[in-house]
């Protein structure tokens, strides 16, 4: 066959593969992302943004999250697509159609891309593997990052007319790339600011080095020739760069302002890429196996490739740089390359991504080599046509699997919580003016960013980190308050911090799909309204204000006008051009005589590069399988408690159970049954272990005796755990001996228990007007008893005693307005040290914390009331003895009986202590960690350590609902130590 | 190639033109009464009016019509009634083209007069006073003068006696309530039932006044056995308070109750 026949022929083909690719796209990602995109990472905070363009289009000011924030601060445009898509198609619909347009361009650019160096059929496979790449598929189907594809398949297909610009200096390739590299910047501010390097360089260099008519064997001189090219060819590149510059400055100039005027200052938040992925292997799995696992599977065919040929020199850099970089914490070298302040700021698996794109075309030439061209001979030669097939074919089946199970990675671990029905919560939101107020969520993972999609309600949460600006969310190491469990002890503070300071944000209501934070929210003051019809719980806090209007950050209209209009014309332009340049520039390939087409490979490589895939692969999808189905959990003592723990943390009893060394007195159902009556409580229920260690005690033959220490995370503080196991080994695996259990039998076979149940009616006058004068109800009147700051070590705090003078159960804020030395005035709360309903007559206590920044010029308490429906019953029947009282501790021994007839969830007290003037010294909660069961005793000793304590004379004005109030004389002067009972109670007992 | 762009510019830029017409209100008037108000409407294509409305501060009506050939009238429907002050008038055409005019209407109607006392609820350890104001006001809501006076403003000393009272006899929502207050008198005695159990309640509980303490209020009973103190919280019911002692508390004890500031008396059992 001649040349030019071949020629024709890997055309055609090439066109065909790209057909067949683009087609693929369509069959797989088409169908499948509408199912993935829930569980992505990004995708709902993408829709958010978009619904953001479809209400104000050209206003930038997004009041919906973290008290308002500018979308200057992220590019447009993929937002404006989708925005104008959702017009026509709802948002799901919308981001589907959006993400696989633009993995068609992607792959269309990756087939244009690799035209670079090697044939349009090499091209062409390259076109595929862009369809069936891990690093792509982790980027759409569990990240959901659009902006990062659209930026990366503009660029793609931006490069080929820069090459050409130098190479052929004619001006409207000159037009092209800029088009493109417009679009590019209006996308994605990452790929625009550190994308374009890794790519715009070497493509540059190459341009440069294939303008050399003879290149020198010696490295230096022919860097010198690549330089005299350079000073060549300088216009060009000069020209580039700096209408580039102009460019990227231009079409997002709102952007840059953002980031001038207000820098990411916030402390850097964890994140898996900047782990040492040797040490935390998951994220090694996640952030470098999964994206790059081709690329390591054929590394040396691709380093081969890209050392081979000097024009390659500044794609091997880019590379090797990106697959250094995107190795996160494992080396000291991405830190000290990139400055402490970028590597703590970036996620670093866009580098991994970033080398898997330059690597396709790559490893397209070596798999197309491999199915048909030198390596395939290769192999033909040594073990014959039928096994190179079956080689081909196990492989590419492993590589599949391996697909698959990237697509199933949620089950193992899940990712997201499972799908929640927001309409229950519209509902909510847009009834009785609750819209009036902020809310917040718990435990919807990325959700969170679908529901405020829907509704015009402000959240103080969100989920665009380099966007907030909020204090408590900048000053610590959490991603969301959402899921501040995640980011342990300093997650939880920040979380606290809004629960009590709730006024200062107008957060009234919290939708909790969590019961792990329920004791959190209650102590905290929040109370249970309403179950909504999809099981989230609705929590609300009394006493809020409305939110006030607060002043939008100002932009000039010219700016928002530019951020409304550049962009979108700028893909207009993109388009019309293109259409342009295909039916009048377009001339034929690129530059054949550069092309890598006849490259053949060493013989280690054709072996080790055919052969590790499959190795890879299928040692990857093995482990996996031993890991799930046929590692032993109970080889050693240890391992076994580990296990056995691990199960429990879970939840997974029936798997716990198995543990268990067989017994037919001891079935399943007895330990379920045995579990349901002792388990329950703070740790059993409300707690994630964080660590176990374990440790052998003694041996005896086949009998060892385990102590087990685990640290378990609540939302209400860290609890530390001590146990003592025996186990016994039968058939080689080591089982639990169950410990003994004696139930406590209640006397009584029937509970009862009298409580008055109180409703306020609300609007009995139906109308849309605000509320009739007739409809207000008075707030309730309380009495203070007791006020008193006082100073424990360098800190502050208020105490008092309250009482509720009124009929009706109160709810109640007190707060304390600070005036400083330096003229700032603070409000400060209380968190848990209080009890925040409480019923007709009753008396409480609380705690606000005072932090001594400067010198206090002024103290003012203000208690505000509201009617309570709920949270006034605080537990059981509480009995006390004081072992013994001196003035640095007091044993205490506790017996608390519950007499309600239901459990009582997280048993606990409010300690009032008093000095011996009867002056209020301190209050402090004190929590049990496991449940008392109805009709059923808990009793336990409780060493309260007492601070070293000083009350300040200084004079404290009061104010109850807005009035100047004195406060009265205290009820319970001569009790040293009162002992309240303040209990959460799980199941709702005050029913609407 | 620009031949197909200047026809595509060409179609999209007569695509875009306006078919709205002059509107006009023929008796328009800055100030007019809703009860004889007839708006006079003419356009050039009557036919093309599809609806009229009166939007005032807080409500949308839609006129009546009646078409002839040279104009429509439109009259406000029979019954309704409308917001005094500014309003707008607004025609709406086919192609939904408003046009719209200023006015300031008003309207006679029947009026109801409001009796509204501040606090609503007031227990007898408080003042017992109370503010009440008096106002009329149309269907319509708007105030009207009495006297030149918006409203007249009166202070109120309330009886003691712990009911339900309303300010206006036929209106359930201007009810206000006087409720009893803490209690001052509490005897607590024991009730044995059978061998073990022990039953403890108060007197029927009053205030100063002699009402009936509320529903629910809070009572605390104390058990002091030894160094041992137990805290049984109970609520009132009908005015008595009641526990059935634990089981598991035996004697010796002495017992007595609490109700915010007030103490019963202390039972000591042996």
């Amino acid at each position: 066959m001649s040349l030019l026949d071949k020629n024709t022929l890997s055309n055609k083909s090439g066109r065909l593969l790209l057909l067949v690719a683009l087609c693929l796209v369509l069959l797989t990602h088409g169908i499948i992302l509408y199912f993935t995109l829930p569980k992505t990472y990004d995708a709902y905070v993408h829709m958010f943004f978009a619904d953001h363009y479809s209400r104000f289009w050209f206003d930038p000011n997004e009041y919906r999250w973290y008290t308002g924030f500018l979308t200057t601060s992220y590019p447009p445009l993929v937002h404006q697509l989708i925005a104008l898509l959702s017009k026509v198609f709802p948002y799901k619909i919308s981001f589907v159609i959006y993400a696989v347009v633009v993995y068609e361009a992607l792959v269309i650019g990756m087939y244009r891309f690799t035209k670079l160096f090697f044939s349009k059929e090499i091209a062409g496979v390259a076109a595929i593997l862009t369809v069936l790449s891990t690093a792509l598929i982790e980027t759409v189907h569990v990240y959901g990052q659009v902006p990062t594809i659209t930026g990366m398949a503009l660029l793609l297909n931006a490069i080929p007319f820069l090459y050409l610009f130098i190479i052929k200096r004619k001006p409207y390739y000159l037009v092209m790339a800029l088009s493109f590299i417009s679009v590019v910047v209006c996308s994605h501010h990452v790929t625009a600011i550190f994308g374009m390097v890794f790519f715009i360089a070497p493509v540059i260099f190459m341009a440069l080095a294939d303008q050399i008519e003879t290149a020198s064997t010696n490295f230096w001189k022919f860097l010198i020739q690549i330089f005299k090219k350079a000073l060549a060819s300088w216009k060009q590149i000069v020209l580039f760069g700096g209408l580039t510059i102009f460019l990227a400055i231009t079409l997002i100039l709102p952007y840059w302002l953002w980031s001038k005027n207000d820098p990411i200052t916030q402390v850097s938040i964890p994140h898996g890429s900047r782990d040492n992925f040797l040490t935390n292997l998951s994220s090694g799995l996640v952030f470098y196996i999964i994206p790059l696992a081709l690329i390591i599977a054929l590394i040396l065919a691709v380093s081969y490739l890209l050392t081979r040929k000097k024009r390659n020199i500044g794609w091997a850099v880019s590379f090797f740089l990106c697959l250094l970089l995107g190795s996160g914490g494992t080396t000291p070298l991405p830190k000290l390359m990139l400055g402490e302040n970028a590597f703590n700021i970036l996620t670093l698996d866009r580098f991994g991504f970033w080398a898997a794109i330059i690597a396709i075309p790559f490893m397209a030439k070596f798999i197309y080599s491999f199915l048909n061209g030198s390596v395939k001979e290769f192999w033909v030669k040594r073990i014959g046509e039928r096994y190179h097939f079956s080689l081909a074919g196990i492989s590419g089946f492993s590589y599949l699997i391996f697909i698959v199970f990237i697509f199933h990675l949620g089950s193992f671990r899940p990712l997201q919580p499972k799908e929640i029905e927001i309409q229950p919560m519209l509902n909510f939101l847009n009834r009785d003016d609750h819209i009036r107020w902020r809310f917040m969520t718990l435990g919807f993972g990325d959700q969170m960013a679908w529901l405020s999609t829907h509704t015009l309600a402000a959240s103080v949460d969100g989920n665009y980190h380099s966007a907030r600006r909020l204090p408590e969310l900048t000053s610590r190491p959490i991603e969301r308050l959402e899921n501040a469990k995640f980011a342990g002890d300093p997650g939880l503070e920040s979380l606290k911090d809004f629960l009590t300071q709730a006024e200062k944000y107008n957060l009234k209501y919290v939708f909790s799909n969590d019961r792990y934070y329920d004791p959190l929210l209650f102590y905290s003051g929040w109370n249970r309204t309403i179950r909504l019809e999809n099981g989230i719980m609705v929590w609300e806090k009394g006493n809020i204000s409305t939110i006030k209007p607060i002043q939008p950050k100002e932009l000039s209209e010219n700016l928002k006008l530019m951020w409304g209009i550049l962009p979108i014309t700028v893909l207009m332009l993109c388009f019309i051009l293109t259409f342009y340049y295909l039916k009048y520039y377009k001339e034929g390939d690129y530059n054949n005589s550069k092309l890598q087409d006849t490259q053949t490979f060493p013989n280690y490589i054709n072996y080790v590069s055919s052969l590790l895939p499959l190795a890879f692969f299928t040692i990857f999808i093995a482990y996996q399988v031993v890991n799930i189905l046929l590692t032993n959990e109970q080889k050693t003592p240890t391992k076994t408690v580990e296990n056995f723990y691990n199960h429990l943390d879970f939840q997974e009893f029936e798997k716990a159970y198995h543990f268990y060394k067989k017994d037919p007195t001891y079935s399943i159902h007895q330990y379920l049954l045995e579990k349901s009556v002792k388990d329950g409580g703070l740790l059993p229920t409300y707690a994630k272990m964080n660590t176990i260690v374990t440790k052998e005690l003694s041996q005896k033959g086949d009998k060892r005796t385990v102590e087990v220490s685990a640290n378990w995370n609540t939302a209400v503080g860290n609890h530390n755990t001590i146990d003592t196991l025996q186990l016994v080994k039968e058939n080689g695996s080591w089982y639990i001996i169950p410990k003994k259990f004696e139930a406590e039998i209640p006397e009584e076979q029937m509970m009862q228990y009298d409580f008055t149940l109180f409703k306020k009616i609300g609007k009995r006058i139906i109308s849309s007007f605000t509320t009739e004068k007739d409809d207000r109800i008075k707030k309730p009147f309380v009495s203070v008893r007791s006020l008193e700051i006082i100073q424990q070590d360098s800190n502050q705090y208020i105490v008092g005693e309250i009482l509720n003078a009124d009929n009706i159960p109160v709810n109640y804020l007190a707060y304390a307005n600070v005036t400083y030395a330096n003229g700032k005035t603070l409000k400060y709360f209380p968190r848990m040290d209080a009890q925040y309903n409480f019923s007709p007559k009753a008396t409480t206590y609380f705690k606000i914390p005072i932090p001594v920044t400067d010198s206090i010029k002024e103290i003012t308490v203000a208690v505000d009331t509201d009617v309570s429906e709920k949270g006034y019953l605080h537990g059981c029947i509480t009995s006390h003895t004081i072992n013994s009282n001196t003035d640095q501790v007091a044993k205490l021994e506790l017996k608390l009986f519950n007499d309600l007839p239901t459990n009582i969830n997280v048993p606990g007290i409010l300690i009032a202590e008093r000095n011996k003037n009867g002056q209020l010294v301190n209050v402090k909660t004190h929590l049990h960690k496991t449940a008392v069961r109805s009709a059923q005793h808990l009793t336990f000793k409780y060493t309260y350590k007492k601070e070293t304590t000083e009350v300040i004379t200084q004079s404290l004005k009061l104010f109850v609902n807005g009035a100047e109030r004195n406060v009265d004389n205290s009820l319970n002067k001569n009790k040293s130590l009162d002992i309240l009972p303040h209990s959460f109670i799980a199941e709702e007992l005050y029913f609407h | 190639m620009r031949t197909y762009l200047y026809i595509l510019f060409i179609i999209l830029f007569t695509s875009c033109h306006d078919v709205s017409q002059k509107v006009s209100w023929l008796n328009q008037q800055p100030r007019l009464a809703y009860e004889k108000a007839v708006f006079e409407i003419s356009a050039k294509d009557l036919s093309a009016i599809e609806a009229v409305y009166i939007y005032t501060g807080i409500q949308a009506t839609e006129l009546e019509l009646v078409r002839s050939k040279k104009s429509i009238q439109a009259k406000t429907p029979k019954g309704k009634f409308l917001f005094s002050g500014p309003a707008r008038l607004i025609i709406k055409d086919k192609n939904n083209h408003l046009s719209i005019f200023k006015f300031i209407g008003n309207q006679k109607a029947r009026t109801e007069t409001k009796d509204f006392r501040s606090p609503k609820t007031l227990i007898t350890d408080s003042s017992l006073t109370q503010q009440q104001l008096v106002y009329t006001i149309t269907e319509a809501r708007n105030i009207v003068l009495k006297n030149n006076e918006a409203a007249s403003e009166l202070w109120k000393d309330l009886a003691p006696q712990a009911k339900t009272y309303r300010a206006q006899e036929n209106k359930a929502e201007t009810s206000f309530y006087v409720e009893a207050g803490s209690c001052s008198n509490i005897k607590l005695s024991q009730q044995k039932q059978g061998l073990n159990t022990s039953f403890f309640n108060t007197n029927q509980l009053k205030d100063q006044y002699g009402n009936q303490i509320t529903e629910g209020t809070k009572a605390i009973f104390y058990i002091q056995k030894g160094k041992e103190l137990t805290r049984i919280e109970r609520v009132s019911e009908d005015g008595i308070v009641k526990m059935k002692l634990p089981e598991h508390i035996q004697k010796p004890y002495s017992i007595w109750l609490e109700i915010g500031v007030a103490k019963s008396n202390k039972i000591a059992l042996n």
